[in-house]
């Protein structure tokens, strides 16, 4: 009777041990897509990058993208951790992914530059008129043009409609105001748009070929972290173009996005 | 007797006469045909002949040289060679000809003969093979004028061009009997390691054997290198002791890799098409009269080759071998920066961006120009590195054929250590000239360049820099080091928004298409805003539209009395059109307007109105009753005469 009941009681045990596993699984899978499960994932991954294990902060920070999405913060630490690897490419990758969203980082700029330092390669002196175009990224260039744009039609259409309402002379000085502002936030987003089409070499440097084969011949060789335009595909390869103008085909898996079409990007 | 049958017999009689003469006739006729005709029984002798046109050309210009065989089938004629002329084979022609039911065929060379030099020439009779007997045509004479005659002359067609002009005396002993050949001829057979000798490589076949190519010459040498051949073979048709062969022909380079004597050769693998041999003509329909008149009839190349067939025979065809003396390149003199490098070279050097912050990397871009090996030319070497951190220059371009002149640039990155420097250093390159035989070295300018202090962002690599100054690293990238690591700006501890997709808002179509809202709102508000002020301008037209508004309004009361039969209903709200559209003419109030107004004012067509105000005061008081019928007519009428004052149209 004795060892029929502690049989019993360890088989609950056992039970109850396991459950609580499979719950805090489950507690834990739900967590983490909350605020607080990606900010602990996060944490985690800064706690391994002090530590020096690139490696687990990398995963814990391709672990947030993959759950919820992108932020500048987070593209910043995984370029650290990348330039810590030595993987320079990766590293400019998801620095200019960060300057993407955040593009008045002055630390992101400081690690670009850097980066680039250590691969030969120039850095970027933008001209001062641009400069001040750093404030916002595209979508917060976006929504104040629209912001403008919209109020711009309000008032056109209360002028319109109740036209005595609207008759003080603060009212034009607002129009003009808010239509500055579209105009700004016009060429705010455009300067910013310039990013979109833009990709990063990684992963060792590229051959360019003159035709998107394989044995096609080559015309030169683009360094890891250079910074091309991206046009058209065909088949497993991308038609790139660099700063200088020249143009070739590099094979799809050379040239990160610096905008990804999908979070896995 | 029977009368009609006599008739019948002698109707019958003549037409069996006249059959059997045309039979005989036509017997006749045949064997006539058959024994004088050309083919049957012996063949007439061939007659070759040759022609010249024109006989008197000027330099530079083109005579057509014409060997025909009339009657006979030969082998390709033998174009003797003539000291000073220059044969190009331009074709073939066939012709046939009857005359008086004599049928014969005529077979052409065509030639192009061209002379080098004025004078005049004697070109030997012409020979050619017909059915084992060897015909020879007479001499003919050309004179080439020293002048450039008026006369246009005849381009040689491309393929027809002669080759390079390298030694070829000995193509005649190689081609001596054989159906096909390679030679390969250097530009020269004395170099030294490491030069680029310009060879070509030619193939030879007979005409008239086809050939397939399966493999690209090879070079067979111990102590030589080769460049890649041209893709394609240049084509081109050349007599070589009077036969005509197509040449196939490649430009390479080769490079000798050691010092001694070595032999050269190259070979290539190829399908020969030999022709079967044909004795004799055999007859399709047997030897028989008919079957030899019928073989006559397809007497023609064409027709041998698809009854005699060809047979493949895979050939390997090896040049001789060229001795090649290869001589070391000299110890004295050698630059320490000397890197192999062997012709004539030139050097540029150029450098971007002309104005960089200190410790910002600058590409410095050299290109080596000129003639020679250039898988040896490795990247040219600043003279002084001070002052810059220099990383591995790549190569970014080559270009250039074998044996004519190449490009080679190179890139490097140098990254400026301090602001003091005004300079890049300039870039020197050394390689040996194999014409001279000695190290030429060839320096680049130095390449100005600004170099600004550091940003003010920038200052803790600034403080790393002074504190840890780095060695120039010249293997690949550099490696990391404590002191970098230091200088990255630290992790950011905080999340911050995260966001789904990095897609930039104007790519999202639902965005673009709710710009239309404000877009719609503003031209609305627009529109209104105009209405506003055209309103504005002139009141009256505000006051217009108002009466044109009650004009319609009191209309749709008539038709709603109309449809209930309401006639005091209908004959207010008639009363009522009435009175607003007179008092914006008249500018009365509307209520004050009376019968009595309408009989003083108004004139003509406009009597309805007056009846209206009439029938209205008959129906209130003393009862009259209306049709709906007689209502619908002072509807109409009132409609009418009301448009005819205002000018326009009522809406109803």
């Amino acid at each position: 009777m004795k060892g029929t009941g502690v049989t019993k009681a360890f088989h609950i045990l056992i039970f109850i041990i396991l459950g609580v596993m499979a719950a805090q699984a489950g507690v834990s899978d739900v967590m983490a897509d909350t605020p607080e499960g990606l900010k602990a994932l996060f944490d985690q991954g800064n706690r391994a990058y002090a530590q020096g294990n690139y490696d687990e902060a990398l995963s814990c920070y391709k672990q947030i993208i993959e759950r919820k999405g992108f932020s500048a913060p987070l593209l910043h630490n995984m370029g650290n951790a990348f330039y810590q690897k030595g993987d320079m490419g990766a590293a400019i990758a998801a620095y200019e992914r960060a300057l993407y969203l955040n593009p008045s980082n002055s630390a992101v700029k400081h690690n670009l530059r850097m980066a680039r330092n250590r691969m030969g390669l120039p850095v970027d002196v933008p001209p001062a008129w641009e400069k001040g175009f750093d404030l916002l990224n595209i979508n917060q260039w976006t929504w104040a043009a629209i912001g403008a744009f919209s109020l711009l039609g309000l008032i056109a259409l209360l002028k319109g409609i109740r036209p005595h309402a609207l008759k003080h002379r603060g009212v034009n000085g607002v129009s003009i105001c808010l239509l500055l502002a579209f105009m700004l936030s016009g060429i705010g987003a455009w300067v910013q748009y310039q990013r979109v089409g833009e990709g990063v070499i990684t992963g060792g440097d590229a051959a360019v070929m003159i035709s998107p084969f394989d044995t096609a011949p080559k015309s030169k060789t683009l360094k890891t972290g250079s910074i091309v335009e991206m046009a058209k595909t065909y088949g497993g390869f991308i038609r790139v173009s660099d700063r200088s103008g020249s143009a070739g085909w590099v094979r799809k898996d050379a040239v990160t996005p610096i905008v990804p079409e999908n979070l896995r990007s | 007797m029977n009368p009609e049958k006599v008739r019948t017999q002698a109707r019958t009689v003549p037409f069996k006469r006249m059959i059997t003469a045309s039979m005989m006739f036509l017997m006749a006729a045949v064997m006539l045909v058959w024994f004088e005709g050309p083919t049957h029984g012996q063949r007439l002798s061939g007659d070759l002949s040759a022609t010249l046109t024109p006989g008197e050309i000027g330099l530079g210009e083109t005579a057509m040289l014409r060997v025909s065989l009339a009657g006979e089938k030969g082998a390709p004629p033998i174009i003797p060679e003539t000291k000073g002329l220059q044969f190009y084979p331009a074709g073939q022609s066939s012709a046939y000809e009857s005359v008086n039911g004599r049928t014969s065929s005529t077979k052409s060379y065509l030639y192009m003969v061209r002379a080098q030099r004025p004078g005049d020439y004697t070109i030997p009779g012409i020979r050619m093979e017909v059915n084992g007997r060897m015909l020879m045509s007479p001499p003919l004479k050309l004179t080439v004028l020293n002048t450039v005659g008026a006369r246009q002359s005849l381009p040689v067609p491309p393929a027809h061009r002669p080759a390079r002009q390298y030694p070829q005396s000995d193509v005649k002993e190689a081609a001596d009997g054989h159906v096909a050949f390679i030679r390969i001829t250097p530009s020269k057979k004395r170099a030294f390691v490491g030069e680029e000798i310009p060879v070509e490589i030619n193939a030879y076949f007979r005409q008239g054997v086809g050939a397939r190519l399966t493999s690209q010459p090879t070079l067979q040498s111990p102590a030589f290198s080769s460049r890649e051949l041209s893709e394609k073979p240049v084509q081109t048709e050349r007599l070589i002791n009077g036969r005509p062969y197509a040449v196939l022909t490649w430009h390479a380079a080769i490079s000798p890799v050691k010092e001694g004597v070595y032999p050269v050769r190259v070979g290539l693998n190829a399908v020969l098409m030999v022709p079967q041999a044909v004795s004799g003509r055999r007859s399709l329909l047997g030897g028989g009269m008919f079957g030899k008149m019928f073989d006559h009839a397809f007497d023609d190349d064409f027709f041998d080759r698809f009854f005699s067939g060809t047979r493949e025979q895979p050939v390997q065809l090896k040049s001789k071998n060229t001795q090649f003396t290869v001589f070391p390149l000299p110890v004295t003199g050698r630059p320490p920066e000397f890197t192999g490098a062997v012709g004539q070279f030139n050097l540029r050097a150029t450098a971007t961006p002309g104005k960089v912050a200190v410790g910002d990397p600058l590409v410095l871009k050299t290109v080596v120009t000129g003639k020679g090996n250039f898988d040896r030319v490795m990247p040219p070497r600043l003279d002084t590195t001070e002052g810059f951190k220099t990383y591995t220059p790549s190569v970014i371009a080559t270009s250039g054929n074998a044996g004519d002149d190449g490009r080679k640039a190179f890139e490097q990155a140098i990254i400026p250590m301090n602001d003091g420097i005004t300079e890049i250093p300039p870039v020197s390159f050394s390689y040996f000239n194999p014409e001279t035989q000695v190290y030429e070295t060839v320096t680049s300018r130095p390449i100005p360049v600004q170099i600004a202090s550091m940003p003010a962002q920038d200052g803790i690599a600034r403080r790393n820099l002074a504190t840890h100054p780095p060695d120039p690293s010249t293997k690949g990238s550099d490696t990391s080091t404590p002191e970098a690591k230091d200088t990255l700006a630290p992790v950011d501890v905080a999340l911050g928004s995260v966001k789904g997709s990095m897609r930039p808002l104007v790519r999202n179509p639902w965005v673009l298409g709710a710009q239309g809202i404000p877009l719609g709102l503003m031209f609305v508000g627009l529109f209104l805003g105009r209405r506003n002020r055209k309103f504005q301008k002139d009141p009256t037209l505000l006051k217009t539209k108002a009466t044109k508004q009650q004009i319609n309004q009191a209309m749709r009361e008539m038709d709603r009395a109309i449809t209930t039969h309401d006639v005091p209903g209908f004959f207010k709200a008639g009363r009522e059109a009435t009175q607003h559209c007179l008092s914006a003419q008249w500018g009365l109030q509307p209520q004050s307007i009376t019968l009595k107004d309408l009989k003083e004012r108004l004139y003509g067509n406009t009597t309805g109105l007056c009846r209206l105000f009439e029938s209205a005061d008959a129906a209130a008081y003393s009862g009259k009753s209306f049709t709906q019928e007689e209502l619908s007519q002072i509807r109409t009428t009132i409609q009418k005469e009301l448009a005819s004052l205002r000018g326009d149209g009522l809406s109803t």
